[in-house]
């Protein structure tokens, strides 16, 4: 039963991986091709035999991650190299090998239901507290998660970049106040203000403008300068600027 | 005790047929009855209140209230002290000590996590996802990584993270979590599989394996996204497979099997397991009827450091002068004993109850290990056994290194995580003399009270370090605790604006970010550059360097670096007594040649290129 169980899940695994499935079946599936299947299948076939179900578990965890680290080595040679299409076949491969293997030992693989085979002969009271185990689990990510975010959230800031399109500058602005803010972006070339505009942003957006080509005035030098100004804050807020030279 | 008294190894028969001991009343065969299932339960509940209350110390320390740091030493007892009390007990059986230490691993792979669950922090895991960024985008191997040069050349954490991201849809960050979470999970289950091959006795395997969990770097740093994490249960197995070969006459070859794995995930690890290997190779010579399976053992141990060698070598041969540097140090301080010259951060000055904890914590163990040398040697267990203790004697070995090395206690903490392999067994002979099967009362106390000193220690000399233990306060230029959304924000712009290997100078932690996610290649000799105080030194500097980039945090002008150092390869080798004076970051505004393009407040991100013709 335990050969039959681990072939279903690889071809589920392989066929649902390489259809695209959706991400409530790839995240299990996938995690299990990479890290169960393979050693589950070769250690049946070379019959190591551990009568506790966590050591069986560790040893087949251990072993699938073995088998990936070697096979990576391996696919690493092909053109290709490691996509998901070569990890999806070579997983499946070598764990059809190691099913196939213990086949012609006439060895026979342990079914995975022992533990569920235990969690359903346990007393109420077992049944009870682990299940607020789980529970208890759950509340320490949950708990993680959300202070991490309200700490993150917390710190509030705008962000001013400038970068190069072309020949053209392109001013970026980001919002991170947490709330939505009218900005003020004042464009200078040298000390002369070229355009001045205001632009309000949600919170969590982005704004992105190329700027005009300055008018030429003179040779020389010349310091393009973006200052970004917002209510409740000293000017100039943020400050970003390019230094170029200028040609008649 | 009953640690075994043959003297001759067992057959394979009675592998699956130990007897029931006065310390394992249900052996490893007999099911475990409804009553032990319960109280299990009970410890499990209790481990994972435990690992709440830390989660809500995080959470509390992140919003800045009262309480964070007492919340966090009862949960961390909570985590400790139900699973110490019952490994240690002799009415426990194989698979409730097994499920208690795996249970202690769960909360322990949670809570790194809940420690950062949004993103990787510490430097070394941006260092690795660094190489597993470049294989999803190259789909091959080896790709240079400049932040951690040595890391391509032993990518097994990064293909299984890699190959786990590529099958799930999941995130490189979600995928190595489940990786990493994986190894730690199944950590210790192989070392109790590993101290069970040295005795018959279930309680003796699972106080080894406690032991063992007291090594500084087992509770967090082996659970982060570190290659050493992923290699290490890989060692354990070579090792268990070296002593079955000789105490069930299985073949040396198994040892392959979990050897190459391990050699193509981390170099340090091969080496040390080879080393392993070899002195367990002359135990087993020594031991009786072992000489042939001696003999094999060390030709199939110099055989796979041969193989070591040669792929190091082939694929990533600054590994020796990476891996030579602290043997240097070691032998230094051997030859000159002068005490550490590395600086001391300002402001990472432990507690003084944390020193003497570490120091008691030191201090037991060493008398355990050489108190369980001499109970296995009176105690006529076999002469295997005798000589396996003996490799114990590298823990005080490490200790001297620890007090002697320039930088000993780094060296010693992180040499830990192998030389605790080898003396814990020992260690735990002597702990179940002090609670033998027959007692109970304060004997057991005194056995839990000793097991919760070395946990605590391991938590005071381990990672993270007392200065953010807790989350949640900003460090200049520190680990964790030096990356805010201000840095997160500086790396997210050049991730989305420069091409990959745009050469950048910037302090630790925006550096270990911008490598990590960006693919930048960051500068080690920087410091000098923004030391200069004119703007030809600068450019000087500048034109040296080559960097196309040069980041500023204006907060290196109001706080002193945790790490003790603002850059890597700082030349300020005495440390920061001193914030750093504004007058040198305001040259970079200064300077003709030199563009501002990225300003979010205390960050600045500045265009170099000009000043040396890029």
């Amino acid at each position: 039963m335990g050969r039959a169980v681990c072939l279903v899940a690889a071809v589920l695994a392989t066929v649902a991986i390489l259809a695209g499935a959706g991400r409530p079946l790839t995240i299990p599936l996938g995690a299990m091709l990479v890290l169960v299947l393979p050693g589950y299948a070769w250690l049946g076939a070379v019959r190591h035999h551990e009568p506790q179900p966590l050591a069986s578990g560790a040893l087949v965890v251990m072993a699938s991650m073995g088998l990936a680290i070697v096979l990576g080595i391996g696919l690493n040679l092909l053109p290709g190299g490691l996509t998901r299409g070569s990890w999806v076949a070579g997983l499946s491969l070598v764990t059809v090998a190691g099913l196939a293997t213990s086949w012609m030992r006439g060895r026979a693989i342990a079914g995975p239901c022992r533990p569920f085979v235990a969690f359903r002969e346990a007393s109420p009271s077992t049944v009870l507290k682990i299940t607020l185990v789980i529970l208890l689990v759950g509340a320490t990510g949950a708990i993680s998660v959300a202070s991490q975010d309200a700490w993150i959230e917390r710190q509030h800031f705008s962000e001013l970049a400038l970068s190069r399109s072309g020949t053209a500058p392109v001013v970026h602005v980001r919002n991170m106040e947490g709330r939505s803010v009218t900005y003020t972006v004042t464009v200078r070339l040298n000390r002369q203000r070229v355009t001045r505009f205001r632009v309000r942003l949600r919170s969590g957006s982005r704004f992105t403008r190329p700027l005009d080509a300055a008018p030429v005035r003179r040779t020389g030098d010349a310091t393009l300068k973006v200052v970004l100004d917002r209510p409740g804050a000293r000017s100039p807020y943020r400050v970003v600027f390019l230094r170029q030279r200028q040609h008649a | 005790m009953t640690v075994s008294t043959q003297e001759q190894p067992s057959t394979t028969t009675e592998v699956h047929k130990r007897p029931a001991t006065e310390s394992d009343p249900g052996g490893s065969a007999l099911p475990d009855d409804a009553g032990s299932s319960n109280a299990l339960a009970t410890s499990v509940l209790a481990v994972a209140l435990g690992g709440l209350a830390v989660a809500i110390a995080y959470a509390l320390s992140r919003a800045e209230a009262p309480g964070a740091t007492t919340l966090y030493w009862v949960g961390q007892a909570l985590i400790v002290l139900p699973v110490a009390l019952r490994v240690l007990s002799p009415s426990a059986g194989a698979r409730e000590r097994m499920a208690l230490l795996l249970a202690m691993a769960v909360v322990q792979s949670l809570l790194a996590w809940c420690y950062s669950p949004d993103q990787f922090r510490f430097p070394d895991e941006l260092q690795h996802m660094r190489t597993a960024v470049d294989i999803l985008s190259t789909h091959h191997l080896f790709h240079p990584n400049s932040f951690l040069e040595v890391s391509p050349g032993f990518p097994g954490m990064e293909e299984v993270t890699t190959a786990v991201a590529l099958l799930t849809g999941l995130s490189p960050f979600h995928a190595g979590v489940v990786t990493v979470s994986a190894v730690h999970l199944a950590l210790p289950i192989c070392l109790f599989l590993l101290y069970r091959e040295l005795t018959d006795d279930a309680r003796i395997a699972g106080i080894a394996t406690l032991i063992y969990t007291t090594a500084p770097h087992y509770a967090y740093f082996n659970a982060l996204f570190v290659y050493s994490a992923v290699a290490l249960p890989f060692l354990v197995l070579s090792v268990r497979a070296a002593l079955r070969s000789y105490q069930h006459r299985k073949s040396a070859l198994w040892i392959v099997l979990p050897f190459l794995p391990m050699m193509f995930t981390h170099h340090l690890t091969a080496f040390v397991g080879a080393a392993i290997l070899a002195a367990i190779a002359i135990v087993v010579g020594l031991s009786p009827g072992g000489r042939s399976t001696g003999l094999r053992l060390a030709c199939t141990t110099l055989g796979l450091a041969l193989m070591t060698i040669l792929w190091t070598a082939h694929r990533s041969p600054s590994t020796f002068s990476y891996l030579a540097g602290p043997v240097r140090e070691v032998l230094t301080g051997l030859a000159h004993p002068g005490g550490s010259k590395h600086p001391k951060p300002i402001a990472s000055v432990a507690p003084y109850w944390e020193s003497l904890v570490a120091i008691s914590a030191a201090g037991i163990t060493a008398a355990c290990v050489l108190g369980g040398i001499a109970v296995v040697w009176r105690q006529g267990a076999s002469r295997f056994a005798r000589l396996a203790t003996f490799l114990g004697l590298t823990y005080p070995a490490l200790l001297v290194v620890r007090i002697v090395a320039p930088n000993g206690p780094e060296l010693a903490t992180r040499a830990l995580t192998y030389g605790m392999l080898l003396a814990a067994f020992p260690a735990a002979a002597a702990l179940v003399r002090l609670w033998p099967s027959h007692g109970a009362g304060v004997r057991a106390a005194f056995a839990t009270a000793i097991a919760a000193t070395l946990a605590m220690g391991a938590i005071v000399t381990g990672l993270p370090p007392s200065w953010e233990r807790l989350p949640g306060r900003f460090h200049v230029a520190a680990f964790e605790s030096g990356i805010d959304r201000h840095v997160t924000a500086e790396a997210e712009w050049a991730h989305d604006t420069w091409s990959p290997y745009q050469r950048v100078a910037c302090d630790v932690s925006a550096c270990s970010v911008l490598a990590g996610y960006s693919r930048a290649t960051v500068s080690t000799a920087a410091s000098p550059m923004y030391y200069a105080s004119s703007t030809a030194a600068l450019d000087q500097h500048l034109s040296a360097l080559t960097s196309d980039y040069v980041a500023v945090d204006q907060r290196w002008t109001r706080q002193t670096p945790a790490t003790g150092q603002y850059f890597f390869r700082d030349v300020l080798e005495v440390g920061h007594q001193r914030p750093l004076a504004s007058s040198l970051l305001v040259k970079f505004d200064r300077n003709p040649r030199i563009d501002r393009l990225y300003d979010n407040g205390p960050i600045q991100l500045y265009d170099t290129r000009r000043v040396w013709g890029g």
